[in-house]
């Protein structure tokens, strides 16, 4: 059971800035006053609260990168971060600019006002640049565009029906979103899975990341027009999903995992074919991956853009691949005790400089990785855990787990069976904030190349 | 008399109807190369017919400039189109003449009509095309021109139909002058046609767009003709580059049959070449095309090491 | 027709007297533009007839004036620009202080122009040619006369008197030696190699030819709108007119003297365009363009003097009437966009491009004047400065095709150089056109900004008529201007002369392509057009921030910032952990300034301090210099440098 400890306003700042905290969100106390809560990550995930009578709590903005969360909080809650000023919606769309976006201001500079309808098939995200033709000096990112309400849908639901709506939350990284929320669920019930569920877990989440990562190559390929690289690497994230489909009936893996159920072992043979199928793909990956790192004309884009360099990670609270392609070896499956991850260590690119050659190499190393897990986990026959009821339980639960963006966040409170508060913290939102940095330490033309080298998701951050 | 009219309508009409056939067969020859099946060479058409079919939009704000900004180049483009010289002696429209610097003139005339559409409507996406194209021409325009200089030095003029017999000469082909403009020209059909490594035709990305920026305002029949006017400029740099710089007979049948049998070569190449490479950082490719320009100066001093042999 | 621009002459004395009676102002600026008009009218039947009159070129010291056609060309062009700059006066100079001096002395500045090219003897030349020099300074001094105004003048005259010193000496030389009027001073020995150098700076200076030309861009800008046309216009041409005179008729230039004139001309060209490219305000833009275009005629100037000297008679003469027609397309053009400034001041208050915008429905002839005469500008057809851009680059190509390696370096670096001129000529008219006539107004000045008055109204329209007469006629101005070379047309001229399909005269293509450009747009777009908001990605009109000057010359810049070295400086204010505000700011700096006048300047001074040391205030101090002096002066005597 993760609990939830619930402090003072006085000792609020103190004690988080002596934690390490993996997000905040707002939610309403039992007495019925808002409070902010904030995710204590480390060996056991604990939640610290504190309470916002009259809407007001001190901001841990200048402590820690809660930019965005507090401006999340402010605008579905209607608190007031004291020294968070001025606040610029984020949730909320004001048509005045002043409301939302940073004065830039100076000679020549002008905006190019980007999204949310594309010319292309994208996701509705508008990126206001503030620029001097190519140069780009500030970009305001403005998400948010699509009110779907999850956390509400889900809130006031069983825990499995609640699980259904949070695995929907994107299709990208629709199984971590179900394995955190998975987690939390059963932190909140104090339950522990088995290793059989675990380890089919860990192989989905795997699975999952190596067609995302195979994706992310074949983007960033499409970024700068390498048609070759697009379409090879689009080619083996197919290869990667019909396994999925094979195994879980579904190229995305939509509840594959449950708090329920998991899917159970296809067959030595299928099993097996299966193995040799990803096995294959891993190795044309690495093949490909080595006709690209001698391609100049892809090089030469890649280098230098965007430059993420650590500390602007840890300054920025960057997670996932984006972390490690600057040489921060932070892996929240180093430490997963509901995964079965025996003697994993980070991997960092070998040239950790940050850039998107970085975030590219960073994909290829985690690839090799998840390729290795993967063979491993489907060498033996997957035996997940009889289905079990899940009760009508109370309590508090965080899960943790590594989605192929980064560390996703999921915290839930459940009263008496029910689902009161839902939170999920995805490693896009963590990242998105960066994308709008990395985006002035690149020119304009340059955008959607460092954009598709975090490769974050739009839909992961839709409230 | 009759006949020569019969021949230079027929001529003029296969001319300007052929560009977006040329543009589409680059666009399937390059889905073929990717491994993907894609549009056969006459989807373009089925473009235009659809675009014809549906109206115009004029933005709020904007003025003459927007309106009057596809006629325009279009005309001009057209122009340029009647220009390709397709033999010596072939058959001309009175007035036209088919001087090279003409063409190169036309086709400025065209960018800056855009340029200026752009303007009208200030908004972002045609600006930054405009300002890119505009930007790209400056090394584009002395890679053009040093392309001309090194075809005109052996020919003795400017006037296409002579660079053309010049071409068909085996003395033209023994001078190191023609060789360095061979390769420059590849450059200018990649420019000139907007391909990979220097733009991206098929990008849907706004923040990447050279020539397609400034459609993005356009509809209907301005984006018609537009869009005609892209698959036009693959009949005239790929003709110039044919007609000037590869070899073919010097008879007016033969010559012109030769030459235009290049143009789908060409394309093939075109697709080749944009396959094959990751479009260049802006900022980036204008070196590149300020180095083929040097490389025609390298043709020219060439020439002119060898004039007096 | 001589009797005609006497007359012409005399309506200008008048003309210039009026003003300085405050209610004959406009009167006086009449009759003026009478006299110019006349002036103008009779030069050009000079020009076209062919007969000379007045005095002949004598080596004599004895004031003397006369015309030929070459003399009556540059008298249309100067009228060409100073007719309608006198009209514009009348609208201008209300807002200037002490108009009618001012008026009185525009009259003179056109006296002293006519001057300089109908003047027949040195010291008639080199008197005139000092007048053109002041008067614009004092005209501009008594306009207006702050303590930048004070400066720019200052730069002015310091730098074309520095430049100006080898007018005197190449004029001198010449008129010492009897070449003027005489038999041309021979190509070899140190004289001629002497006289041609301190041409090429002297005229060059004044013309606005690199590196000595940073006067022009300080200048050109400060002086009442009017006169900054006839300066810009007419009186850089009547600089290259001095140089045309001395390398072409009064010597036989030295070999070099041809390549040198390219290059510079080239170099010239392309500097000059660049920094238009980037300046904010647009007189300031309009006079960096005219340096590129003297640039141009220089180029082309150089290559007809080195095709003469190699005896390539036909491609000499393309390239010299490129020279001459190129200089009246840009007088024509340059002319109108000065005075199209003028009225752009006077609406909207400002010059500076970032505060207009909008202006081409509110000020619709002023807008055809900048939109004609920019395109012009950018040498792109139909226009005439396409023509003259054409024949340029033929000269070029010809001198390419000179039997000399050197040829394919210096000839065939000419042409790309004007390739990129022509580049970014393209690249500063689309900011200029964009900045001043497009998009949405930038200030509330610029969206309540009203069409110029009926005098300035009328400039605008004799401006434009000026250039489509040019576009018109330039297939038979050509060849005529190419005859007036020495040497005349080769054999094969006419052929090489015959401008891109003109059919010999009149542009018949261009019609063609404007009649289909008016067919697709009226029958083929139709006239039912669906109303939209400009796409801004799904984003409310308010989310709408132009683009501005900076940004769209920005893609240039990222591809030359090693060469440009332009400056920006982002401040980024961070409080609390969040972002306040982000400050830009930035500007081109201009390396001729940075590294070749601020160092001269810094040495000068140093200089200075120097020879301070020297004013010791002792009497036998002064007396050992002076006899230190004479003591030099005798050996060099005996040396046989003097002479």
């Amino acid at each position: 059971m993760a609990g939830i400890e619930r402090v003072g306003a006085d000792a609020w700042r103190d004690r988080v800035a002596r934690g390490n905290v993996a997000g905040l969100h707002a939610a309403i106390g039992p007495d019925g006053t808002p409070e902010v809560r904030a995710v204590l990550a480390g060996e056991t995930p604990r939640l610290l609260a504190v309470a916002a009578p009259g809407g007001v709590v001190p901001t841990l903005v200048d402590l820690l990168p809660a930019g965005w969360d507090e401006r999340e909080a402010a605008d579905l809650y209607g608190l007031r971060f004291e020294g968070h000023d001025p606040h610029r919606a984020l949730v909320h769309h004001p048509d005045d600019r002043d409301l939302w976006a940073t004065p830039v201001v100076g000679s020549d500079v002008h905006t190019v006002p980007v999204g949310p309808v594309h010319a292309g098939v994208i996701e509705s995200g508008h990126f206001l640049f503030h620029v001097v033709g190519e140069r780009v000096l500030h970009v305001d990112a403005r998400l948010f565009h699509k009110h779907r309400g999850l956390e509400r849908h889900a809130e006031g639901r069983s825990p499995e029906d609640a699980g259904r709506v949070l695995s929907r939350v994107c299709a990208g990284c629709a199984v971590t979103n179900a394995v955190a929320y998975a987690a939390a669920t059963e932190d909140a019930l104090g339950r522990v899975p088995g290793e059989g569920t675990r380890r089919v877990r860990t192989l989905l989440i795997e699975l999952e990341r190596m067609w995302n990562h195979l994706n992310d190559v074949s983007q960033i390929c499409a970024g700068v027009g390498l048609a070759p690289g697009t379409m090879l690497f689009a080619t083996l994230k197919e290869r990667v999903q019909r396994v999925c489909a094979l195994l879980t009936g579904h190229r995305f893996m939509f509840d594959a995992v449950t708090l329920a159920s998991a899917p159970g072992d296809p067959g030595d043979a299928a099993r097996e074919a299966m193995r040799a199928e990803l096995a294959a793909v891993a190795a044309d990956a690495a093949t490909a991956a080595r006709g690209l790192l001698f391609d100049t004309s892809l090089r030469d884009r890649t280098s230098g853009p965007g430059r993420i360099d650590a500390d602007a990670v840890r300054e920025l609270g960057v997670v996932g691949p984006a972390a490690r392609a600057a040489g921060v070896a932070a892996d929240s499956r180093t430490d997963a005790p509901r995964l079965w991850y025996p003697g994993f260590a980070a991997v960092v690119p070998p040239t950790p400089a940050g850039d998107v050659a970085a975030r590219l190499e960073a994909r290829w190393v985690e690839l090799e990785q998840a390729a290795g897990i993967v063979g491993e986990l489907l060498s033996a026959p997957l035996r997940p855990d009889a289905p079990a009821d899940t009760g009508t339980g109370t309590g508090h639960g965080v899960g943790i787990a590594e989605s192929p963006r980064g560390r996703t966040v999921c915290t839930v409170e459940i009263r008496g069976g029910t689902v009161r508060r839902v939170h999920l913290r995805t490693g896009s939102y963590a990242n998105w904030p960066a994308v709008a940095v990395a985006g002035t330490r690149a020119i304009l033309p340059d955008f959607p190349l460092v954009n598709k080298s975090f490769e974050l998701c739009y839909a992961c951050v839709d409230r | 008399m009759t006949g020569t009219a019969a021949v230079l309508g027929a001529l003029s009409v296969l001319a300007l109807a052929a560009g977006p056939g040329l543009a589409g067969l680059v666009q399937t020859a390059k889905a073929r190369l990717q491994g993907r099946r894609g549009a056969d060479p006459l989807q373009p058409y089925r473009d235009l017919r659809r675009l014809w079919r549906r109206s115009v939009v004029d933005p709020e704000g904007t003025g003459a400039a927007y309106r009057t900004a596809p006629a325009v180049i279009a005309a001009v483009t057209a122009a340029a189109v009647l220009m390709v010289p397709l033999g010596a002696d072939a058959p001309r429209w009175p007035f036209l003449g088919a001087d090279a610097l003409l063409v190169v003139g036309l086709l400025a005339t065209a960018r800056m009509a855009g340029a200026v559409s752009a303007w009208d409507t200030s908004a972002a996406f045609g600006m930054m095309g405009a300002a890119r194209d505009l930007a790209y021409a400056v090394s584009g325009e002395a890679l053009l021109l040093g392309t001309l200089l090194v075809a005109a030095l052996p020919a003795g003029t400017t006037d296409l139909r002579g660079l053309w017999a010049a071409a068909a000469q085996a003395e033209t082909w023994r001078t190191p002058a023609h060789w360095a403009g061979l390769l420059a020209v590849a450059l200018v059909v990649l420019v000139e046609t907007g391909r990979q490594p220097i733009d991206n035709p098929d990008t849907h990305l706004e923040l990447t767009m050279i020539h397609e920026g400034p459609l993005l305002e356009y509809a209907g029949r301005d984006l018609a003709m537009l869009t005609w006017v892209a698959g036009a400029r693959h009949w005239i740099v790929m003709g110039l580059a044919a007609g000037v710089f590869l070899p073919h007979p010097s008879g007016a049948a033969a010559g012109a049959v030769v030459t235009v049998a290049w143009l789908p070569v060409l394309a093939a190449a075109t697709a080749l070449a944009e396959s094959s490479q990751a479009k260049m950082r802006l900022g980036r490719a204008p070196r590149l095309l300020a180095s083929g320009a040097v490389l025609t100066l390298l043709g020219a001093v060439a020439w002119a090491f060898g004039a007096g042999l | 027709m001589a009797e005609l621009v006497l007359a012409g002459v005399a309506l200008i004395v008048i003309g210039a007297l009026l003003p300085l009676r405050r209610p004959l102002l406009a009167a006086g600026l009449v009759v003026q533009a009478t006299g110019i008009a006349a002036v103008g009218v009779g030069g050009a039947g000079i020009a076209i007839g062919g007969e000379t009159a007045g005095a002949a070129f004598s080596p004599a010291i004895s004031p003397a004036f006369g015309a030929d056609r070459l003399t009556g060309t540059m008298l249309a062009l100067i009228a060409g620009v100073a007719l309608p700059a006198a009209l514009a006066c009348i609208a201008y100079l209300r807002h200037v202080a002490r108009p009618g001096a001012v008026a009185s002395l525009f009259g003179c500045f056109v006296l002293a122009l006519a001057g300089v090219v109908t003047a027949r003897d040195a010291s008639a030349l080199l008197a005139c040619w000092e007048l053109m020099t002041l008067l614009p300074a004092v005209a501009s001094l008594v306009a207006d006369a702050s303590p930048p105004v004070r400066r720019a003048m200052f730069e002015y005259l310091a730098i074309t008197h520095i430049g100006g010193a080898g007018v005197w000496a190449a004029i001198l030389v010449l008129a010492e030696r009897g070449a003027i009027g005489g038999p041309p001073l021979g190509p070899g020995g140190a004289t001629a190699g002497f006289a041609a150098a301190a041409a090429i700076v002297g005229f060059g200076t004044k013309a606005g030819l690199g590196p000595l030309h940073a006067w022009l861009p300080r200048a050109h800008p400060v002086a009442p709108g009017p006169l900054s046309a006839v300066m810009s216009g007419a009186m850089v041409a009547v600089a290259l007119y001095g140089l045309v005179r001395v390398l072409f008729q009064w010597m036989l230039a030295p070999a070099w003297a041809g390549p040198a004139l390219m290059t510079v001309g080239a170099v010239t060209a392309v500097t000059g365009i660049v920094y238009a490219a980037m300046q904010p305000e647009l007189k300031l833009l309009l006079a960096h363009s005219t340096i590129e275009n003297m640039g141009v005629a220089a180029a082309a100037l150089g290559a007809s003097l080195w095709l003469h000297g190699e005896g390539a008679g036909s491609p000499a003469a393309l390239a010299f009437g490129a020279a001459m027609l190129h200089l009246l397309t840009h007088a024509a053009a340059k002319g109108g966009l000065f005075i199209a400034a003028g009225a752009v001041q006077g609406a909207a208050g400002t010059l500076d491009l970032g505060r207009l915008g909008g202006l081409s429905g509110r000020m619709p002839l002023t807008a055809g004047v900048v939109g004609v005469a920019g395109v012009s500008l950018a040498a792109l057809p139909p226009t005439a400065g396409f023509v003259s851009e054409w024949a340029v680059l033929q000269g070029a190509f010809g001198a390419a095709r000179i039997d000399d390696p050197v040829a394919g370096v210096v000839a065939g670096g000419t042409v790309l150089l004007l390739a990129v001129a022509a580049g970014l000529a393209a690249l500063t008219v689309a900011k200029m056109l964009g900045l001043v006539l497009l998009g949405p107004p930038r200030t509330a000045a610029a969206a309540a900004a009203v069409e110029a008055p009926g005098p300035m109204r009328a400039a605008g329209a004799l401006a434009l008529a000026a250039l489509a007469g040019l576009v018109l006629a330039a297939g038979w101005i050509l060849p005529g201007l190419a005859s007036m070379v020495p040497g005349g047309i080769g054999d094969d001229g006419p052929d090489l002369l015959d401008v891109p399909a003109t059919g010999g005269l009149a542009p018949a293509w261009t019609l063609a392509v404007l009649a289909a450009a008016a067919f697709l747009l009226t029958r083929v777009r139709g006239r039912s057009a669906a109303r939209a908001p400009i796409w801004l990605c799904g984003q409310p009109e308010l989310a709408r921030a132009p683009y501005t000057g900076a940004g769209f010359t920005k893609s240039f810049r990222i591809a030359v910032d090693g060469l440009l070295r332009s400056e920006r400086d982002v401040e980024v204010e961070r409080r609390g952990g969040l972002v306040h505000r982000v400050t830009s700011t930035g500007r081109v700096p201009d390396l001729v300034d940075r590294f070749m006048y601020d160092p001269a300047r810094r040495l000068a001074l140093a200089a200075a301090a120097h020879a301070r040391r020297l004013q010791s205030g002792s009497l036998r101090a002064y007396i050992a210099w002076l006899g230190a002096m004479v003591v030099v002066c005798l050996a060099l005597l005996r040396a046989g440098w003097l002479s």
